[in-house]
């Protein structure tokens, strides 16, 4: 499990960039329309922290144990801590808010 | 039906109930509510699987990979060397705790059964087990949404070729098998574990309530948490070996026995000694475990009626002394109270020593003990689960028990007797002064016998038994009258329920002049109390209706001079703290079985003498 940084490491000035690891199975539908969902909440916001990774699963399962996934599609927010997760296509547009907030995330458009 | 192919659980007697094992490739549902022992079969499987070269994935959804390692290390599965050895690997799919998980839209189990498919690459493992599959589907989704996940689960495992182990939570006792209520459908197989309490007793079963296209052992099975983990008693449903075409014999002990069972016990038989309190079972019982070890078999003697000191003392007494053989390493000698643990837990104790001493004698002295701290059914099934291990592992056994109240063919449970291959009853009784023991064979399978009772006597060196049958000795009743003075003009009223002691205490009684008054229970004691007055009442402890602490209690609370009435025990409870506990009881006087006619005479004079008196402890 990665370890979190040591705080003298970090510059007050430079904001901890948001890591995100998207788990995906490339036989889903639900996995197609997270993604595109994703790519949509992204694209109307200031991604230059984000740091966004889609693993499929089929091509191997590497993070997914240390990371708690199940089941697919899971967005797994892994920094900054608390790590959250994200179960499901993301078709709901309560859960997009919470995801908005939990990123701290603000739409730029 | 098409041959369902099987693999071996290694779960001690699981095998038997479910015709061969779990089947290989598909899915078995374990359901169980909490504190079932789900986890540990899963576990159990688990190791006994790897142990036999199917790599295993353990995916751990409820508890922690580390934690199920010391659990199965605990009952010496050998997680952590299985695991180093890469024969097993145990997958942590417990839910993130570090935080919060939001649930949005529809979703599916790849992520899961793709990591098995990398463990099962990795491992090359055949078989997985999940605990549990209501841990995974916490909190619950939608119905639909929940068939679909569990379909595509079992559907994904099938792909895979694995046999599956899952554990599911136990619903209540009617309805659904299990809280999610849908997972029984898709399984080949469902297994339900029980715990539950029966006539104040906690007892555990198993039940293998669905097998496709298999056949299978059904209804509830009694089941045990060993150290070593589960262990099942398929009773009945196990098959017996053919018995062996060849007849060995082997001696009894006694020469003259042997004779008259044409040459001695029958190999793997099991033979039940019969008798009243008193009649020397414990004895005869010590002096086969003594002999058999003596000529160099593996003997192991299980007492339930004395603390081991105290059965090695009465045994030193005799001039049997059994520590020399211990030392040698041919005979073990076990003492356990039945009523401190369960009927399964016994059974368990009695396999292992099979197991790991491998005698090739086993004593139990008395199975009446047994039976005294189980409810009917629960005798039946120890009985049952016995007479099944001995005749898997084909050992000998010889079995006493304690027979009170009556014609001993009139007051044993009939399925004693069709599981004893032979029955050799002991009894004791009166020619004038002179105590007879007699030792007479019932029945036994297989074997010409002799049906003439032998004598048999007790003394330094154990028991001697004497073949010539028992000629000229009347019933008591018949015998004729020769009065004695020293018991005239007194009243004794005599409380025994086994009619041997009765009928022997009451012929001493009145050959010195008493008048006697017989009763075989606490209830036709009390009658005689109110009605009549007695200077003194002689009375077993062990009664039918109510003991004999208990009948002097309700004496002290009737009207006037029966109250004060001098009670003197006989009774076959030896201890010292017996004896101690009749004084503290109220009684004047302790007398053993079998009866001794002078201590008796002399006893119920004294107490006479003192009659009036206030008792030592009234009402205590």
């Amino acid at each position: 499990m990665d370890a979190d940084p040591p705080p003298a490491a970090r510059s007050s000035a430079e904001p901890e960039p948001i890591e995100l690891v998207l788990y995906v199975s490339p036989s889903s539908a639900a996995c197609a329309r997270a993604r595109v969902a994703l790519g949509r909440i992204l694209a109307g916001c200031d991604t230059s922290r984000v740091r966004l990774d889609v693993r499929d699963l089929s091509q191997g399962a590497e993070g997914a144990e240390e990371d708690h996934v199940l089941f697919t599609p899971t967005l797994v927010k892994r920094r900054p801590r608390p790590r959250a997760w994200f179960v499901g296509d993301l078709g709901d547009a309560g859960v997009v808010a919470t995801l908005m907030v939990t990123l701290g995330l603000e739409r730029t458009t | 039906m098409t041959e369902v192919p099987k693999l071996s659980t290694g779960v001690p007697g699981f095998d038997t109930l479910a015709d061969g094992g779990i089947p290989a490739g598909r899915s078995t549902l374990v359901v169980g509510r909490a504190g079932t022992g789900k986890t540990i079969f899963g576990l159990q499987v688990a190791a006994h699987l790897a142990g036999q070269g199917l790599n295993t994935v353990v995916l751990a959804v409820e508890e922690s990979p580390a934690d199920l390692v010391t659990s199965g290390d605990t009952l010496s599965f050998g997680l952590s060397r299985l695991v180093a050895e890469k024969r097993l690997r145990i997958s942590d799919a417990t839910r993130p705790l570090d935080g919060p998980t939001m649930v949005s839209g529809e979703y599916d189990l790849s992520g899961l059964l793709h990591r098995v498919e990398g463990l099962v690459g990795q491992l090359g493992a055949r078989a997985v087990v999940l605990d549990s599959v209501t841990a995974l589907f916490s909190p619950r989704p939608p119905e639909t949404l929940l068939r679909a996940l569990f379909f595509q689960l079992v559907h994904g495992f099938r792909k895979m070729d694995l046999t599956a182990i899952m554990l599911a939570e136990g619903a209540g006792e009617h309805g659904p098998l299990t809280t999610l209520g849908i997972e029984d459908y898709v399984c080949d197989m469902v297994i339900v574990l029980r715990n539950v309490v029966d006539n104040e007793r906690r007892r555990r079963t198993i039940e293998v309530n669905k097998y496709r296209r298999s056949s299978h052992y059904k209804g509830e099975y009694p089941c045990a948490i060993t150290s070593r983990g589960l262990s099942i008693f398929p009773l009945g449903a196990r098959e017996q070996p053919e018995p062996a075409g060849t007849v060995e014999r082997y001696s009894s002990g006694f020469s003259a026995l042997d004779s008259m069972i044409d040459g001695g016990l029958l190999r793997d038989s099991i033979v039940i000694v019969r008798g009243p309190t008193g009649s020397g079972k414990t004895i005869l019982a010590g002096a086969y475990a003594r002999a058999g070890a003596l000529r160099g078999e593996r003997v192991s003697y299980w007492g339930f009626e004395e603390p081991r000191a105290v059965l090695l003392r009465n045994f030193e007494t005799l001039d049997m002394g059994m520590e020399e053989l211990e030392a040698s390493g041919l005979l073990k000698i076990t003492c356990r109270y039945p009523e401190a643990m369960g009927f399964e837990d016994l059974l368990v104790q009695l396999r292992d020593r099979l197991e790991e001493f491998e005698p090739s004698l086993i004593v139990l002295d008395s199975i009446s003990s047994i039976e005294h701290s189980l409810s009917e059914k629960g005798f039946r099934q120890f009985m049952i689960g016995l007479a099944s291990l001995l005749r898997e592992h084909r050992r000998s056994a010889l079995l006493t028990q304690t027979v009170t109240g009556g014609h001993e063919a009139h007051q044993t449970a009939p399925y004693l007797s069709t599981i004893a291959d032979a029955i050799l009853v002991l009894d004791y009784s009166f020619d004038d002064f002179e105590l007879k023991r007699t030792l007479r064979i019932l029945k036994i399978r297989g074997s010409a016998h002799e049906t003439h009772a032998a004598r048999m006597y007790l003394g330094r060196g154990g028991p001697r038994i004497e073949p010539e049958a028992v000629k000229g000795v009347r019933p008591v009743d018949e015998r004729p009258e020769r009065r004695g003075s020293e018991l005239k003009g007194l009243r004794v009223l005599l409380v025994e329920d086994y009619d041997g002691a009765r009928d022997a205490a009451a012929l001493v009684l009145r050959r010195d002049g008493a008048d006697v008054v017989t009763a075989e229970n606490a209830f036709q004691a009390l009658e005689a109390a109110r009605r009549e007055r007695f200077d003194v009442v002689v009375c077993d402890i062990g009664l039918p209706d109510e003991d004999g602490y208990g009948l002097v209690r309700r004496l002290r609370t009737l009207p006037g001079d029966v109250a004060r009435t001098p009670v003197i025990a006989l009774t076959g409870w030896t201890l010292p703290e017996d004896e101690e506990r009749s004084g503290a009881e109220g009684f004047q006087g302790h007398l053993r079985k079998p009866i001794e006619p002078t201590r008796l005479r002399e006893a119920v004079r004294e107490a006479a003498r003192g009659r009036g008196q206030p008792p030592a402890a009234a009402g205590a």
